[in-house]
């Protein structure tokens, strides 16, 4: 099997068993994204320990590549800092997929990615007007 | 040489049953073989292998080589500046420019000074908007339109009635996925302006009773702008007979080639309208401080007009009605038909009504369980071109329940087999992704 097909047949694993899916009711990170071209939505729930994703889940309506990023992306940052996510960018992507995809799905493969950064920028900013807020 | 299918005249249910069981049109160019196929270089090619199987027709359609060497032969031969040169060669192009929009004209039971050239139907409707509402909609003024239009019959006038100071009514549809005339006629009796919809529906291909529509809004005072992007291409249209004010459609969707759209508006009407555009070619004269323009259509028209582009508008014109515009609409019903029959509804969601004769041919699904661009992805793998997304009209999709759809729309070269091959990757696509 080339390595094309295997990252195809994992691809479509994800989509078809996607890992980490589902709420988690007291999250500390709760974000949202959608993206035009599919009409794809996807929802992240986050459990934080200081900065660290100590679990992670998240719930889509979406198409099949959009679907597997998020699944795939979930594996990837378990465990990890809220900075490693803000440093990743198309082209881990795009490795994490190990397939050519289309240019317009590639949107689709980025939404997860982007949801993800758009919630931990969201609790930044927070943090800030609230810390600025505790001196004023 | 072609004939019409119906030399006749004859009742077109007759001759729709007459025909059901093989697709031939009375005589001469049978449409879905290659009779007309091989007119289209495009359907000759493959795609990943596969032969393509293009039913995304409602987007763009292909072109025959009709139109391609109309306007390759216009720019080999006889191209010049068209309206401005007294020299043989330019009036040579004049020439055949007028007569390509008496060309369009006709086939539309329109006057060539009714038939104004645009870029397509989008800027047809962007000019309408503004310029009527400006003219004819005051501030607390009313105009009316539907939750069936495409983006560019909602978001044009959404905006020009915010600057006079004016309300836009969308209506809901009815039952059958049309403007609900009562709605309408209450609408109109509040008060309104303007009516303007689209004649057949981008998304399920349901047909507006749009001479109802004249007919109520002039009742009331108002004028009507009808969307024919997808009404033109498909089936007889008269303007006369319908009596619209105002009517847009694009070259691209009916064999011609992109770029060039026509705005039809009476002639009482585009004599009452200040030219939107100004500069060459549409002036008779103009001194330091005054200027006097052109007579229609050429007021309406500024600049150096797409002459190539509505050269093989012409050409496409030509091509569609040696056919017969009443064979296309048998041929497309037949395949809807055809659709109907053999599509696998196990695993389909089927939007909008699903009896054939109330149909422009497409139809709009969604594979149960799969999203509808994962759909076009598994159907691109075999040759097989369909439209996956809200459409440019995400209003309508949004009331049938969802936020996407897939839809295959076809026109006079798809063929029976290529509905079998839909339903195939259809299959095959559950096979896949699930």
């Amino acid at each position: 099997m080339t390595n094309e097909n295997s990252s195809k047949q994992r691809v479509l694993d994800h989509y078809r068993n996607p890992r980490n899916y589902g709420v988690i009711e007291d999250a500390d990170l709760v974000s949202k994204e959608a993206g035009p071209p599919c009409g794809d939505e996807v929802h992240f729930y986050l459990k934080l320990d200081r900065n660290r994703i100590t679990d992670i889940r998240f719930t889509s309506s979406s198409c099949a590549i959009c679907k597997a990023s998020a699944s795939m992306l979930s594996e990837m940052i378990k465990g990890k800092e809220g900075d490693y996510v803000m440093n990743l960018g198309e082209k881990d992507i795009m490795d994490m997929f190990g397939m050519d995809l289309e240019p317009n799905r590639r949107k689709c493969a980025l939404l997860p990615l982007a949801a993800i950064k758009k919630g931990i920028t969201n609790q930044r900013t927070q943090q800030k007007r609230a810390v600025s807020s505790d001196r004023t | 040489m072609y004939v019409e299918s119906d030399p006749s005249g004859a009742d077109p249910c007759f001759k729709e049953r007459l025909n059901s069981s093989f697709h031939f049109n009375w005589g001469m160019k049978a449409l879905g073989t290659s009779d007309i196929r091989n007119d289209f270089p495009i359907l000759q090619r493959k795609l990943g292998g596969k032969p393509l199987v293009y039913l995304d027709n409602a987007s763009t359609s292909q072109k025959p080589k009709q139109v391609l060497d109309a306007m390759d032969e216009f720019y080999r031969n006889s191209n010049a500046n068209v309206m401005r040169s007294t020299n043989s060669l330019g009036l040579e192009a004049t020439e055949i420019y007028h007569g390509a929009r008496n060309r369009v004209a006709e086939m539309i039971g329109a006057s060539p000074k009714e038939v104004i050239f645009t870029r397509g139907t989008t800027e047809g409707l962007n000019v309408l908007a503004r310029i009527l509402t400006k003219k004819y909609v005051c501030s607390g003024g009313k105009v009316i339109t539907s939750i069936l239009e495409h983006h560019s019959n909602i978001l044009p006038w959404r905006n020009s009635v915010s600057v006079v100071g004016a309300k836009l009514a969308v209506l809901p549809a009815n039952r059958s996925w049309t403007m609900d005339l009562d709605r309408l006629e209450a609408e109109l009796s509040d008060g309104a302006d303007i009516v303007t919809t689209l004649h057949v529906s981008n998304v399920l291909g349901t047909i507006n009773p749009v001479k109802e529509i004249c007919r109520l809004a002039h009742d009331h005072g108002a004028l009507v702008v009808l969307d024919s992007a997808q009404g033109v291409p498909h089936m007889p249209v008269d303007v006369k007979e319908i009596d619209v004010d105002f009517m847009v459609f694009s070259s691209h969707k009916m064999l011609g080639p992109t770029g060039v759209g026509v705005l039809y508006g009476k002639q009482s009407h585009l004599e009452d309208l200040e030219p939107w555009e100004l500069g060459g070619g549409m002036v008779k004269s103009v001194t330091a401080d005054e200027v006097s323009y052109e007579d229609l259509p050429t007021r309406l028209e500024a600049g150096t007009p797409n002459i190539a582009g509505v050269i093989g508008l012409a050409a496409a014109v030509n091509y569609l009605q040696d056919i017969g515009m009443q064979s296309i609409v048998d041929h497309e019903r037949r395949l809807l038909r055809h659709a109907f029959e053999v599509l696998p509804k196990e695993i389909l969601e089927l939007y909008g009504p699903t009896e054939a004769y109330s149909h422009s041919g497409m139809l709009a699904f969604n594979v149960k369980g799969i999203h509808p661009h994962d759909v076009a992805s598994a159907l691109d793998k075999e040759g097989i071109i369909v439209r996956a997304g809200h459409h440019c009209a995400q209003p309508l999709v949004n009331a049938l329940g969802t936020t996407a759809t897939v839809r295959a729309s076809f026109y006079l070269y798809n063929s029976h087999e290529e509905v079998d091959l839909l339903g195939q990757g259809l299959r095959r696509s559950v096979e896949i992704l699930t």
